[in-house]
């Protein structure tokens, strides 16, 4: 096992043991929602992607199929009621193989370092569940990676997520943009390149179980549909239909969601085959 | 490390999660959280019913008991997400005010729609 897969397993059986406590109604896929931590508590998100990908442009000697085993670590932390500062850094496991010389190849490594600042500035709760609530959300992506997983750049990051939860049903829609300052010769995903990221998500969450929360309500069990859609400025365009499932108790949740690609336009970077995601957060 | 073997794990973990959580309720119990009916019921008992607006979520209910457990002199809190009623039991000898529970519901993000204190005489017979 190599060291990053034991740093992860040991975070993942470190959190499982210490779980005192997790985030509200929030997208799987999404880049972000209206929700946040209150002051003081924190929130450890640690979410397994799956990408199955395969490369068609560039130089022809590193187009092939791609695997990668992605952890990401997400912590999220109350300021304030209405701020909020989040960290986030990608783990990865890339297996490689070449379709010109069949040749497989493995790498492994950490991405950039996303920090973002939430300010809710907007919130109406009109009944002890219904609550509408607009965030605005700035940051930036940080060369900290290594290579190839990093950009060696620094991006600021622009956004805005918008929830509305009534009853039993959850809407969150959400749009991110990356100004990119520099790139990868050869990117893999969606703000690799040199090229803008804009991130478009809608999501709708229905709560399944329980029909009607008591006094006694442990947790509540949500079906997740989202779309997501990555708009890249030189034209590369991917949309993924992602259906899910979560688990929310009072202190973790889990989730689980596969991304599928309805649509794909993409001439600069890899193509998504198939994407799997579970993940797991704990609220202190 | 194989892709298959992350997947396994990360696949497990949230289950193991969903096995460790009842055992775990009791504890959090410990922490300041058990039935509205069971605490309603405690002889004695000196509470605030706070009812608040925007609880949309079982991790809702968490973030308000974190924040009115930082109060002195709440004891412990139980939430109700269908109705919004917050109860918090208080310590009889030092009570907090009505503005400390009104600026917790604040800090924990939601909205108070309405706060009834206990009688300050119920207190001090306490």
């Amino acid at each position: 096992m190599t060291k990053y897969g034991f740093a992860s397993l040991c975070a993942g059986l470190v959190l499982l043991c210490a779980s005192g406590l997790t985030l509200a109604q929030e997208p799987i896929n999404a880049a972000d929602s209206a929700t946040q931590p209150s002051p003081g508590h924190v929130i450890f998100k640690e979410q397994f992607r799956f990408y199955s990908l395969d490369l068609d442009e560039g130089r022809h000697d590193r187009r092939g199929e791609i695997d990668d085993a992605v952890f990401f670590s997400t912590l999220n932390i109350g300021l304030r009621s209405d701020w909020a500062l989040s960290l986030r850094f990608p783990t990865v496991f890339r297996d490689r193989e070449f379709d010109q010389s069949g040749r497989t190849e493995r790498e492994e490594g950490i991405g950039d370092l996303t920090a973002l600042a939430k300010w809710r500035i907007y919130q109406n709760d009109t009944g002890p569940l219904d609550s509408a609530r607009l965030s605005l959300i700035g940051g930036a992506e940080i060369r900290t990676g290594d290579s190839p997983f990093t950009t060696d750049a620094y991006n600021p990051v622009f956004g805005v997520a918008y929830t509305k939860i009534v009853g039993r049903h959850g809407f969150n829609g959400s749009l991110q943009w990356t100004l990119t300052t520099d790139g990868n010769d050869e990117p893999i995903y969606a703000g690799e390149s040199t090229a803008d990221l804009f991130r478009y998500d809608l999501a709708y969450l229905f709560r399944l179980s329980p029909r009607t929360y008591t006094a006694e309500t442990r947790g509540a069990l949500y079906a997740v549909c989202e779309i997501n859609d990555l708009y890249e400025t030189n034209g590369d365009n991917e949309l993924f239909l992602s259906p899910g499932i979560m688990y929310e108790a009072r202190t973790w949740t889990a989730e689980l969601s596969v991304q599928l690609p309805t649509w794909q336009e993409i001439d600069h970077r890899a193509e998504t085959d198939l994407a799997v995601v579970a993940g797991v957060r704990f609220s202190w | 490390m194989e892709a298959k073997t992350l997947i396994a794990f990360l696949l497990i973990v949230p289950l193991a999660g969903c096995e460790t959580n009842s055992s775990t309720q009791n504890s959090v119990s410990g922490a300041g959280v058990r039935p509205m009916k069971d605490m309603a019921s405690s002889h004695g008992d000196l509470a605030a019913r706070l009812f608040v607006m925007g609880m949309s979520c079982p991790l809702c209910a968490n973030n308000i008991n974190k924040q009115l457990m930082r109060v002195p002199g709440v004891q412990e809190v139980s939430v109700d997400l269908g109705s919004g009623l917050v109860l918090a039991r208080l310590v009889p000898s030092n009570p907090p005010t009505r503005e400390q529970l009104v600026e917790a519901i604040r800090q924990s993000g939601f909205t108070l729609d309405r706060i009834e204190m206990p009688d300050r005489k119920e207190a001090n017979n306490d």
